[in-house]
């Protein structure tokens, strides 16, 4: 390709080449927001968005990768969003701890809180290539709360700090921290159940 | 996740006993000062996220000094947190994961309507 070609290409995108990502695109939105319309319109968002932003384009990274930081952005809007106007009722309000029946009156386990893990004990890098390990942490991901997995992802997913959490979110640094605490418990929970049963 | 309630198919922690029986001896004064297990957890999350002030930390460390339930819990979320994020950011590799039709056909129309006429 000339010069000159390669540099009218960068002006004006294809809808060949912009579709030609939506399926890697969708990949990472998926996992990242729950349900998979969600996922579906922040692709397009971030397909329209790329439109109208293909002059800052610089044609530097690859397309999919300047694709994908934009639909990373979407994602972190979205997920505060749903932080602040949640669309269904709150299923996690503040004032129930939904770990308090894993501790007895005395704050002693009632149940282990680790069968189910051991093969957490294998190498991490293998363990996440099973496809059965990824789908059973998406399930009980899933099964989280809404505003339980929008904090995890954005913690665990995306490495916002807590503060910053707390300031996108409107929620205080404090009450992150708890339902940071909450999400993880909730989650190997889920796992260990999931796990238990296998 | 709507029910609180451990799954029932999970046995109590082992050597049940004997973490009872401290549990037991132990568990009013541990109440007391802050150093239960249910602390302990809320401080291991914690410690994840940021650095614990003085009083946790010493808290934090003389529970996990004590309580071998506790700190092999601690290893597992540890463990558990990681495979987490990593199982998520890996979904992305799945190619056979692909959009609907109905959804990619709704997605060109609106990026062609966006690209406007040549």
């Amino acid at each position: 390709m000339t010069d000159s070609a390669s540099m009218t290409e960068l002006r004006k995108p294809t809808l060949a080449k912009l579709v030609a990502e939506a399926d890697a695109l969708y990949r990472y939105a998926l996992p990242r927001v729950r349900g998979h319309h969600a996922a579906e319109d922040l692709v397009q968002e971030t397909l329209v968005t790329a439109v109208k932003k293909f002059s800052e384009f610089q044609g530097r990274a690859a397309l999919g990768t300047w694709l994908t930081g934009i639909l990373r952005n979407k994602i972190l809007e979205y997920l505060r969003h749903q932080q602040r106007h949640p669309s269904a009722p709150a299923d996690d309000d503040g004032d129930t701890d939904p770990t308090a029946a894993f501790y007895n009156d005395d704050g002693a386990w009632r149940l282990s809180p680790t069968a189910g893990l051991e093969c957490l004990a294998e190498d991490p890098a293998q363990l996440v290539q099973r496809a059965e390990i990824r789908a059973a942490v998406q399930h009980c991901l899933d099964r989280l709360p809404l505003t339980l997995r929008s904090v995890f992802v954005l913690r665990e997913v995306e490495g916002c700090a807590t503060d910053e959490i707390g300031r996108s979110t409107g929620v205080g640094p404090g009450s992150v921290a708890v339902l940071l605490h909450r999400a993880r418990q909730l989650l190997r929970t889920c796992l260990q159940k999931t796990w238990v049963n296998a | 996740m709507n029910s609180p309630t451990p799954p029932p198919e999970i046995q109590p922690p082992a050597s049940p006993r004997l973490y009872r029986l401290f549990a037991a001896l132990l568990g009013p004064m541990e109440k007391l000062l802050g150093l239960t297990c249910r602390d302990f957890t809320r401080l291991a999350s914690a410690r994840l996220d940021r650095p614990l002030a003085g009083g946790e930390r010493r808290r934090y460390f003389l529970h996990r000094l004590m309580c071998d339930v506790c700190r092999r819990q601690e290893k597992r979320l540890l463990q558990l947190n990681h495979l987490a994020g990593e199982a998520i950011r890996r979904t992305g590799d799945d190619t056979h994961v692909k959009l609907p039709d109905a959804a990619r056909d709704r997605i060109r129309d609106r990026v062609a309507q966006e690209l406007g006429p040549d």
